[in-house]
């Protein structure tokens, strides 16, 4: 490991975090929202560890998935990144230069850098403001006058998105909800920005709308060299969508490498569970896949269960381990380290399974049915 | 209404009538706008120990037909045509009074939201305790017993403990799992389940689905599953109807539908999933445009303005004749006017090779 000056002083780089090329680097990020109590003064009484020791970078024009169930801290990882949040502890670099401790005004000249866009864009679409307004916002907060004018420069981007620009006085309630992602999309890209958070892009819009979103966002990175933190549930978009996929759990990330790796070779036990959850539209290779079921609910990030936070819900824990080993699970934090080149598992037992994503078209061919 | 005249080709067999038939079943809502054709002219059938899926877009009509089997338009402006046969019976002209009797008994409903099924104000074991009453003349004691018993069924920890938990101390997951539990508490033979899964992890879908097909096997019961999700369907269905602009436009078994589709709506959904079992393809295929308005549903073919294989077909059929739903092979009907080997040919030249 080597050493950077950090905002804390001299801290450990994780080597997740380590490269030199990278965009954005976050080094042992954690966000803990206090727990109050008491009636005069409030004092914490706990906290909730929604993002307990992140890392990793983004290269510029990358695309970097975030996974994992909900709760286990991806929006909040993408709120500190953006800084509509602040962070507990930890590095975030932007272009080489520490962004975690920066005040409202210091960020401001970064903002146009780093966008984020959300799930529901109409939440973040004010109702009462025609479209044209809403994308031309960060011309105006920023006091940056487009060459041709604002108007002109708002046309070109919601034509870009794939919206007429002359609807450009219509209302957000007007736009359906792939539209409305458009939208979002055409004012994040306003002033340009290096890098896009986007969490939760098209989860709630229908599959064939979905497409229609997911080859613009890919056409946008291509002609602007942008680089997408890309947050989802949805496995298989991020297969499609990512370079490389982070796996999240109870706000550790458990697994991190290339695509093409997680989805061929996934050594996490959680990342297995997942992967082996998502149904696949192949009747005869549901049929014969391994479901690994996990038990029981997700843990608390107030009080998250002790070594690794997995191990009440790990299948391998459960099935395969040793009493000696199962110990050592309890007893010992698995930190996020390099397994494989550029693979790094948050594992004591990890397995690299080559059966889980069915990632490979051999066998179809012979199954379908003549 | 249009040209829907035709003879109702239900791929039912014609030696025996079904647990449940639905022909040509129609919802459609007057409102100020003008006249929302929810579901329109829409026919399938299930057996005991099947599941069906209707899969389709949001707004393409599967929980309004959904509510239709429930009974639940019954007394508003809904105007609802066709049949729906159960046991013997038409739902479609039964009286509230006599669907009421049904309703929680021999057919049960669970839905995305728990929390639109279970009161806040009541705990959860009162709640299923209550619906078993309803239709069971028990003491409380026994009816508490038996809360018991299905809440351990589904999988619900500590049941005699969770029995006096209110809803909003459950997880999402175990909401599911209390919701189940209380639809099939009176043991009924047809389970509709309107997109059960569409809120949870896929983890906790992963066990949702398992805990119903364990459910199936063991009471023998029909299950309607409303989904939009084809990996889902692939999953757990043995029959489909795939839904666009409130019509069956595809229905057949599930191999037919994920190995041999026919419908150019059907394959466009194929296309435009990003998928995790095959090789990862450059570029997704979308279907362009967006789902029809119900109010100024496009002539001809539904899926017309959308449709990207309109030139297989001769003059302007596809945009001024309304194609019906024609059996293509015993239990696998399609709703398109391309030829069927021109179809066939299509989808295994082009399509097929693309996914
Ligand atoms: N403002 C907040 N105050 C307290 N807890 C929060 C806050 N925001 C999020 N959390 C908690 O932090 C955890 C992670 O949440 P989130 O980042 O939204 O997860 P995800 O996006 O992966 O679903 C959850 O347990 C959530 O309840
Ligand atoms: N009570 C109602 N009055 C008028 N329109 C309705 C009513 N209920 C549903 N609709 C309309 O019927 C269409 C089908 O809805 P629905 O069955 O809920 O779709 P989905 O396939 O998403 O379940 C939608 O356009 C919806 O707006
Ligand atoms: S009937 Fe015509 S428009 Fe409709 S799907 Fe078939 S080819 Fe396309
Ligand atoms: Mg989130
Ligand atoms: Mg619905």
């Amino acid at each position: 490991m080597t050493t950077i000056q950090s905002a804390d002083g001299v801290a450990p780089i994780h080597p997740a975090a380590d490269d030199p090329d990278a965009l954005l680097a976050v080094n042992d990020l954690k966000v803990h929202f206090p727990i109050r109590r008491g009636i005069f003064f409030k004092r914490q009484v706990g906290a909730v560890k929604a993002v307990d020791g992140v890392s990793f970078s983004v290269r510029p024009g990358e695309t970097l998935g975030l996974v994992g169930e909900s709760g286990c801290g991806k929006t909040t990882t993408g709120r500190a990144i953006t800084r509509l949040i602040d962070p507990t502890s930890g590095s975030i670099r932007f272009e080489g230069q520490e962004v975690a401790r920066l005040g409202r005004s210091q960020m401001r000249p970064l903002r146009r850098q780093m966008q984020m866009i959300f799930q529901d864009p109409y939440s973040s679409l004010n109702p009462r403001h025609p479209i044209g307004t809403i994308v031309g916002a960060p011309f105006r907060i920023q006091g940056v006058e487009p060459e041709g004018g604002v108007k002109k420069a708002v046309q070109t981007l919601l034509e870009r998105v794939g919206l007429n620009p002359e609807h450009y006085n219509r209302y957000p309630h007007e736009f359906s909800g792939g539209q409305r992602q458009r939208i979002g999309l055409a004012r994040a890209l306003a002033l340009q920005p290096k890098l896009i958070v986007c969490d939760e892009p098209v989860s709630a819009l229908d599959v064939s709308v979905q497409a229609q979103v997911v080859n613009l966002m890919e056409d946008l990175q291509d002609e602007f060299h942008l680089a997408y933190v890309f947050v989802a549930h949805d496995l298989s978009v991020v297969r499609h969508i990512a370079d490389r996929v982070a796996v999240m759990y109870l706000g550790h990330v458990m697994e991190l490498t290339d695509r093409d790796v997680l989805y061929t070779e996934p050594m996490h036990p959680y990342t297995h569970a997942l992967m082996s959850a998502v149904p696949v539209p192949d009747p005869a290779k549901e049929n014969r896949r391994e479901r690994i079921l996990l038990k029981g609910d997700l843990p608390s990030p107030i009080n998250p269960p002790s070594g690794c936070v997995f191990h009440t819900r790990c299948a391998k824990y459960r099935e395969v381990l040793s009493d000696a080993e199962k110990e050592r699970c309890r007893g010992e934090v698995p930190v996020l380290e390099t397994k494989r080149p550029g693979h790094f598992v948050a594992c004591h037992y990890p397995e690299a399974r080559q059966d889980i994503a069915l990632a490979e078209d051999a066998g179809v061919e012979g199954e379908t049915v003549a | 209404m249009s040209v829907t005249e035709a003879p109702d080709r239900t791929p039912s067999p014609s030696t025996h009538t079904a647990f449940l038939e639905v022909h040509d079943l129609s919802v459609h809502f007057p409102t100020e706008d003008g006249l929302v054709k929810a579901v329109d002219g829409i026919s399938f059938a299930v057996e005991r120990g099947e599941t069906l899926g209707i899969v389709g877009e949001s707004g393409s009509g599967k929980s309004v037909t959904s509510q239709a089997i429930m009974g639940l338009h019954k007394g508003s402006r809904a105007r609802v045509s066709g049949q729906i046969l159960f046991e013997g019976r038409d739902l479609v002209r039964i009286r509230e009074e006599e669907m009421r009797l049904l309703r929680g008994k021999q057919i049960a409903m669970i839905f995305q939201d728990p929390l639109s099924a279970l009161h806040p104000y009541y705990t959860v074991g009162n709640q299923i305790v209550e619906a078993y009453r309803v239709h069971n003349d028990v003491s409380k004691q026994a009816a508490k017993k038996r809360t018991i018993e299905m809440l351990d069924r589904v999988g619900i920890p500590n049941p005699d403990s969770r029995f006096s938990d209110y809803p909003h101390q459950f997880s999402g997951g175990m909401r599911q799992r209390a919701m189940i539990a209380m639809a099939l508490v009176c043991d009924p033979h047809l389970l509709i389940a309107d997109e059960p899964t569409t809120a949870l992890d896929v983890t906790v879908q992963a066990q949702i689905l398992e805990l119903m097909k364990d459910l199936q096997r063991e009471f023998d019961s029909a299950i309607i599953l409303i989904t939009h999700d084809l990996g889902v369907v692939a999953e757990t269905c043995d029959n489909v109807v795939v839904m666009y602009g409130g019509q069956c436009v595809e229905y057949g078994g599930v191999d037919d539908i994920f190995y041999k589709p026919e419908m150019p709506y059907t394959w466009g959904l194929l296309t435009s999933m990003p998928r995790m079992d095959r090789t990862r393809t450059e570029r997704l295929n979308p279907i362009s445009g967006q789902p029809p308005s119900l109010i100024n549903v496009p002539s001809g073919c539904v899926f017309n303005p959308r449709c990207a294989y309109r030139e297989h077909v001769p003059g302007d059929a596809c945009v001024t004749d309304h194609p019906d739903l024609l059996e293509v092979v015993p239990q696998h009907a399609v709703r398109c006017h391309i030829d069927p080997d021109v179809r066939r040919r299509i989808w295994s030249e082009q399509i097929r090779p693309s996914l």
